[in-house]
């Protein structure tokens, strides 16, 4: 596969003094044509910063940009036809319609007029906001926002899309359409590279995903890789309130210590829920919950999944994505 | 840079400008407004009324030559009436210089009860002497009658008779005697003008002497000779219209650029949008286009937004009955062009510095402040950055101000010579280079103060 992207060692702070930033810790990742790569992270991550960085809008401290062997702060007008980006903030102007957002961006990238018209109708139309065609943008749901804000980018036929935060905000059938839609980007040619902090929405887009936390990337790796890294097996949340004197921590061992062994991969508590995970859960239950109730424990709720994103955020630093 | 992509900018600014619900307030109801308010608070109070102007003379005129005064005393000629009109006026051995000298002394304001002088004369022999009182404002103005003063006018006499009567005068009289020499033709001499183009006095004074000047020279055209004879009566056919002045007359050049110089403000509030911090429309301007792009694309649609401004308020104030007293059309062209190019100036100045609200509106007033310092309202102080270096029409060169920075200074100071002084396009091409030029000038340093502050330092 060949390398569109090279990010070496990119380092970004912000401020000084007491208010200084380290947004952005010297990252390094490569990134394959025809590739969507995930940047999963919570706010303030310094997703948007690295996005910044990469495409030109934002000025590294130190380390190195390469889009196609050149560096995008460097290279002027050669690099603006090939990138696409997709702010966070739904960027057009309020006072215009949406078509006439569009057009204004065919005509800054210089886009034959024919060849403008068509697109931009065909965008309109896989985005579904051929009824809001003639609507001046400042009218629109947040939902429409979002995802006129997602087709802008496209006008120009970019061969690198890089989308901040595609889909908060987005009911869940909108959502799928922005995901159906940047899901089929690969296939006309394109590379993708999407921030989130939906574990979800990355685990479903991304071919690679990079977990980042405080400017630095803690893994990066298939979704699938990512989540057994962690351990196989489907994970069972039993929520318990507390009858007798046994403390809740007590758990864990006393789980792992029966006789004859649950083969019981990894138990947890937080508060009053105990994570289980094992392989093949689902005849253990009854044994599980037996011995639960027998330490004075009763179950109030019990849900099985498998295991996310969100756990190898978790895994790794100890707090949840979304706090 | 393409001119598609500028034009995408300038489309877009163009909806924004239609959309935006300050465009008819700001850009036309205000400034008519403002118009208004000093047509209706102003328009009686004329100055310069009655007032006494004080005019240094040099004059230099060297008569007419012994041969034509000679020819003057011609018996035949005496004998049969012809040129006896022209014998008994001091015309003969004074010279046509010092008769017009008498006559601006005598000229009167006589519309009114008290019939003061117009004129308090001063004569120079001394160019130097009379230059440096003009300096100290002890004299309001300098008139330079040249040495062929008298040939010039009894040449254009000669003309004039030619054109009635198919001769020449000295023709005419050869045919009573033929020895009779020849008589001036089409001497051209300048009659100059002199004083401080910036001060009201000799801005008055000099649309006054410069309709006195027009009228002699249709007196002297207007010779008449019924029988033959000559008549050369200066004195009581002098009739000079007196310009009048109001405030309003006086302010109104000011104002319809006071009110094109709104116009940038409102364009700074678009452009503040564009640099709120929390707005990433100008993250797809910098992605997508070059800052050259951007500025060209503003300024096309700045300038037609500023021409059919112009076109508004000048119309309103002529139809509030504002009367130049000077060519409209000139008014009209500069008005539409050069005004309204050296006001986006301002604009750009403040696309440059505007990134948040408060900034963008004080820059906003900042436009009106300018079109303060430029002059359009009151006469500034005068600060001095280099002594006698703007060449004007008159010869007499002019202070440069600290205020003739501004390129407006001089397209309002034009204007207001073309609508209230009549002065012609060749004596305001100086404030018009200028203006352009200062124009021109900011803008290449604005382009470079753009594109660093808003696309390369943003990226810092
Ligand atoms: N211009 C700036 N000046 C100062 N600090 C900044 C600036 N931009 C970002 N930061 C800080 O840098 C850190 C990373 O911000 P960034 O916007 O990259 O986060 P993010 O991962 O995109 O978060 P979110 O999911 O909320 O969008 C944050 O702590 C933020 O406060
Ligand atoms: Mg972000």
């Amino acid at each position: 596969m060949k390398k569109i992207i090279e990010v070496k060692a990119l380092k970004k702070v912000f401020g000084k003094g007491e208010r200084q930033v380290n947004a952005v810790k010297g990252i390094s990742f490569d990134i394959y044509e025809g590739e969507i790569f995930g940047f999963l992270g919570p706010n303030g991550a310094g997703k948007t910063t690295s996005l910044r960085m990469i495409v030109g809008l934002l000025r590294p401290d130190s380390g190195e940009v390469k889009i196609l062997g050149e560096n995008p702060h460097k290279s002027g007008n050669k690099l603006k036809e090939i990138l696409g980006i997709i702010p966070q903030n739904p960027t057009f102007y309020e006072d215009l319609t949406v078509e006439e957002n569009l057009w204004f961006l065919a005509k800054i990238y210089n886009i034959p007029k024919m060849i403008a018209k068509e697109r931009i109708n065909s965008l309109i139309s896989r985005i579904g906001l051929e009824e809001k065609k003639k609507a001046i943008t400042k009218d629109l749901s947040g939902g429409q926002k979002r995802r006129l804000n997602l087709i802008l980018a496209l006008v120009h036929d970019p061969k690198i899309i890089l989308c901040d935060e595609p889909t908060p905000g987005l009911d869940p059938q909108s959502r799928i359409v922005v995901w159906e839609f940047i899901r089929n980007l690969p296939k006309q040619g394109k590379t993708v590279i999407l921030t989130t902090h939906y574990m979800e929405e990355a685990d479903r887009l991304s071919n690679r995903v990079a977990i980042i936390d405080n400017g630095e990337i803690l893994v990066l790796d298939t979704p699938e890789n990512l989540k057994t890294s962690i351990g196989e097996g489907d994970l069972v949340e039993i929520e318990v309130s507390h009858l007798g004197d046994t403390e809740i921590e007590s758990l864990p061992g006393y789980l792992l210590a029966l006789d004859p062994p649950l083969h019981l991969e990894e138990v947890s508590t937080s508060q009053s829920v105990c994570t289980i995970r094992a392989l093949d859960v689902v005849p253990k239950l009854t044994r599980i919950l037996a011995s639960i109730e027998n330490q004075g424990f009763s179950v109030n709720n019990l849900s099985i999944r498998g295991t996310t994103l969100e756990d190898v955020f978790i895994n790794l630093t100890g707090r949840r994505l979304r706090s | 840079m393409s001119v598609r992509q500028a034009l995408g900018i300038s489309h877009r600014i163009g909806l924004q400008i239609i959309r935006s619900r300050w465009t008819i307030p700001y850009l036309i109801l205000f400034p008519i407004f403002f118009i208004g308010l000093y047509w209706f608070g102003f328009s009686a109070s004329p100055i310069g009324e009655n007032q006494t102007f004080l005019l240094g003379i040099i004059n230099q005129d060297e008569g007419l030559t012994d041969e034509i005064q000679l020819l003057f005393q011609n018996e035949t000629l005496l004998g049969n009436g012809t040129l006896q009109e022209f014998h008994s006026t001091d015309v003969l051995s004074k010279g046509f210089g010092s008769e017009f000298v008498n006559i601006l002394g005598n000229l009167t304001y006589n519309n009114q009860q008290n019939s003061s002088h117009i004129f308090e004369i001063t004569e120079y022999s001394d160019e130097m002497q009379a230059d440096s009182k003009l300096k100290n404002r002890e004299l309001d103005i300098v008139l330079i009658l040249p040495r062929q003063f008298s040939n010039a006018s009894l040449g254009i006499l000669n003309g004039y008779w030619r054109n009635s009567y198919g001769l020449y005068f000295h023709e005419y009289l050869q045919t009573f005697d033929a020895s009779i020499p020849d008589l001036p033709i089409n001497i051209s001499e300048e009659v100059i003008i002199r004083g401080d183009e910036s001060y009201l006095n000799y801005q008055i004074a000099n649309s006054i002497l410069g309709n006195i000047l027009n009228a002699y020279l249709d007196l002297t055209s207007a010779f008449r000779g019924p029988g033959g004879s000559i008549q050369i009566a200066m004195n009581e056919e002098y009739q000079v219209s007196i310009p009048t002045f109001s405030l309003f007359g006086l302010s109104t050049p000011g104002l319809i650029a006071f009110g094109i110089i709104m116009q940038p403000s409102l364009i700074s509030l678009f452009f503040c949008m564009e640099f709120r911090p929390k707005n990433t429309t100008f993250d797809i301007i910098r992605l997508s286009s070059s800052p050259t792009t951007y500025i060209l694309g503003t300024f096309l649609i700045q300038i037609p937004v500023m021409i059919g401004q112009a076109f508004i308020l000048f119309t309103s104030s002529l139809l509030m009955g504002f009367q130049p007293n000077g060519d409209i059309i000139l008014a009209y062209l500069i008005a539409l062009t050069i005004l309204p190019f050296s006001a986006s100036l301002l604009y750009f100045t403040t696309a440059i510095f505007s990134n948040e609200d408060v900034v963008g509106t004080i820059l906003g007033f900042g436009g009106p402040f300018l079109g303060f310092m430029s002059g359009a309202f009151i006469e500034v102080p005068k600060i001095i950055l280099f002594k006698e270096i703007i060449p004007t029409a008159s010869g007499f060169p002019r202070d440069f101000l600290i205020w003739d920075l501004i390129p407006l200074t001089h397209t309002v100071s034009a204007l207001r010579q073309v609508m209230l002084y009549d002065f012609t396009l060749i004596q305001v091409l100086p404030d018009i280079l200028l203006s352009f030029v200062l124009s021109l000038g900011f803008f290449c340093c604005s382009l470079l103060f753009f594109a660093y502050f808003r696309f390369w330092r943003s990226s810092q």
